[in-house]
């Protein structure tokens, strides 16, 4: 069963046959429950994220009429079990864009900025780089958080993103726009910090 | 973003207003996705500016890495298999209940 399209996944589920439950958690499992990690941060949360997601998921699979907007789908499943668990939290801080103005922005006398932009090619050091843009994406807010997990990281459109979270697509610009910089920055100080012990990153130190 | 000849074309209030434009839409410009006259616009007065071209390369590559974050060995090593199974089985039970 795991050769199977979605449209056909979504069939046996829908028929109720033998092994379709485990086809659904065998293709979107892991996945979703990676998401649910970094949503929520610690393990237990994650898991009760996952087994709603899951539950409700599988429960309304049998009701969904388009099997191209299953993925979209389940992470709006996924999305909505994460605020549910983080409804009793404080509103998530916003990020502004004046945070990441470059020394001398206001006078455009802007000194020269580091390119690392040549990411290394060792499979150690950017595995060592992913661990630690991991590290910077939990720290963001949740709504930049779930924006630019879905965007970025898991790969949706802007706009299946935008349905994902049923908010406006200027919304999802504008969320996913301030993740980026604020993880951009962090990975900077990342460098510099990384420069003096060891080339982590490649290009110009 | 710095004293290049671009930007000198520009009065001060010009090139800040210039430049927080830019900085606003720099994910549109990164993903080619912002209008063509501004892009233009963009490559003439900031073509040759160092730090726009550096932070927005890295830009670029914090994008580049945040989808390899998705890529499936990064993130099946989110999932703890024993746990992941343990609430397979709970739904799984909650489903046939």
């Amino acid at each position: 069963m795991a050769e199977m399209t979605d449209e056909e996944l979504l069939e046996a589920v829908k028929r109720d046959d033998p092994g379709a439950f485990d086809a659904f958690v065998d293709r979107y499992g892991r996945r979703l429950m990676a998401f649910g990690v970094r949503m929520c941060g610690h393990h237990e949360d994650a898991e009760d994220v996952f087994q709603e997601t899951l539950l409700k998921a599988y429960q309304g699979l049998k009701d969904l009429r388009e099997p191209k907007a299953l993925r979209t789908w389940l992470y709006r499943v996924a999305a909505n079990a994460c605020r549910m668990k983080r409804r009793k939290e404080k509103p998530s801080r916003e990020i502004s864009l004046d945070d990441f103005k470059p020394a001398g922005w206001d006078d455009t006398m802007t000194a020269e900025i580091p390119d690392w932009s040549a990411l290394p090619d060792d499979a150690t050091e950017r595995a060592e780089l992913r661990t630690a843009l991991e590290e910077e994406i939990s720290q963001l807010p949740p709504d930049y958080r779930l924006v630019l997990l879905l965007r970025d990281v898991e790969g949706l459109s802007t706009q299946e993103t935008a349905d994902a979270l049923q908010v406006r697509v200027p919304a999802v610009k504008m969320r996913l726009h301030r993740a980026r910089m604020a993880l951009r920055s962090q990975l900077e100080a990342f460098h510099a910090a990384n420069a003096g012990a060891k080339p982590v990153m490649g290009g110009a130190a | 973003m710095s004293e290049n000849e671009g930007l000198k074309k520009l009065n001060r209030e010009e090139r800040v207003a210039f430049c927080r434009e830019v900085m606003e839409n720099l994910s549109d410009l990164v993903e080619g996705e912002a209008p063509a006259d501004f892009c233009e616009r963009v490559d003439e007065i900031l073509g040759d500016c160092q730090p726009f071209n550096a932070y927005r390369n890295t830009l670029e590559a914090t994008i580049d890495l945040a989808g390899e974050c998705g890529d499936t060995e990064a993130e099946f090593a989110q999932v703890d298999e024993d746990a992941f199974l343990r609430c397979v089985e709970k739904v799984r039970g909650k489903l046939s209940s």
